[in-house]
């Protein structure tokens, strides 16, 4: 048994004596030479230099494209600038306030400033919202509390179904 | 010592440009070729695939030689770089087609009794497959020693490292690969 392991053991451990290497055989000097120079010819290719009048045409091309591009882009005619400020004029200031009131979120605060002029902001008066109470303070309390015993109260509460911890949170 | 001082001018010749870059550069891959060529062979197999990969790598020591600031060995840079383009091609290659094999470089002497079961060429991929996981110094270590007998006292001066660790990290490289054999021919 014990020889058994120290076979098995020995056999394993030696596993690359049974390995035999084959040598590599590397290309001649000539192929790394020419590999170096191949790769210092492509690193170092200069960037090819145009002739004056090649660089002539092409920019004039390139100035031509763009006039036509200018060109050719649909532009606003003025007449229609012209409608639109008379369509404008058509409407009265109530229905402008109007629009600007239920559309309001959807203008840029800094807009909304920039578009009423600094002298007359003191003269436009403000839209503010009015809150609406949810109680209503009683001045003068329709039963005496201090009359109640604090045992009624509770009484009270438990038979309207009340918590008076819930009543903490009011 | 000239080891160092040959690649140090190298790389000084190099940083000057123009010219004198070229003639590094050419010098570069004079000294160096041949100990990548057959570092890379041994991963790729095959001519065609060690020129392709070889280019990359010098190509790309050519791209970043100047950012070389010298904190390792020129050659445990290099290494590392052929290395990485080694794996990469040969994941490119996997994924692609399979990768191509010609002669294996490890043949199997009778008298094992599980490696006379498997084939040179087997072997050959389970002994590149163990490199490839190795930490990278333990495998240029291996490789340096096993594949190209390189005695310590020149891998020392070589790869800036003393003897003794070089020792360690051979041993532990040889050791892991075994391991690594011997779980592929007991499964």
């Amino acid at each position: 048994m014990k020889s058994t392991i120290k076979t098995r053991m020995k056999t394993n451990l030696d596993i690359f004596e049974y390995l035999q290497k084959r040598t590599i055989d590397t290309p001649n000097p000539e192929y790394f030479e020419s590999m170096a120079q191949k790769i210092l010819a492509e690193q170092n290719t200069p960037l090819k230099r145009v002739p004056y009048l090649k660089r002539i045409v092409l920019w004039s091309s390139a100035a031509a494209a763009a006039i036509l591009l200018f060109l050719l882009i649909p532009h606003n005619a003025p007449s229609e600038k012209i409608n639109l400020a008379l369509e404008l004029n058509a409407l009265s200031k109530a229905d402008v306030l109007s629009y600007v009131h239920e559309h309001l979120e959807e203008f840029d605060t800094d807009m909304l400033v920039a578009a009423v002029p600094s002298e007359n902001i003191e003269t436009i008066s403000l839209i503010t919202e009015t809150e609406s109470p949810e109680y209503s303070v009683i001045s003068q309390a329709p039963v005496n509390f201090d009359v109640l015993d604090t045992k009624d109260i509770l009484e009270y509460l438990e038979n309207e179904g009340l918590d008076i911890y819930d009543l903490d949170e009011i | 010592m000239q080891q160092h001082s040959e690649d140090d001018h190298i790389v000084a010749l190099f940083h000057r440009g123009g010219s004198s870059a070229h003639t590094a550069f050419t010098l570069l891959v004079a000294k160096y070729g041949d100990v990548l060529y057959r570092q890379i062979r041994a991963i790729a197999k095959n001519h065609e695939s060690t020129n392709d990969i070889l280019q990359n790598v010098f190509i790309k020591v050519y791209q970043n030689l100047n950012g070389f600031k010298g904190e390792s060995a020129l050659y445990t840079w290099m290494y590392r770089i052929a290395r990485n383009e080694t794996l990469n091609f040969l994941e490119k290659e996997k994924r692609r087609s399979g990768v191509d094999l010609d002669a294996p470089i490890l043949e199997i002497l009778a008298g094992h009794h599980s490696l006379d079961q498997q084939s040179g060429e087997q072997i050959s991929d389970w002994l590149f497959e163990a490199i490839s996981i190795l930490p990278e110094k333990q495998a240029l270590v291996f490789q340096l020693k096993y594949f190209e007998e390189m005695k310590y006292g020149e891998m020392s001066v070589k790869l800036k490292t003393s003897e003794g660790a070089l020792k360690a990290s051979f041993h532990h490289a040889r050791q892991k690969i075994e391991e690594f054999l011997l779980r592929k021919l007991n499964h």
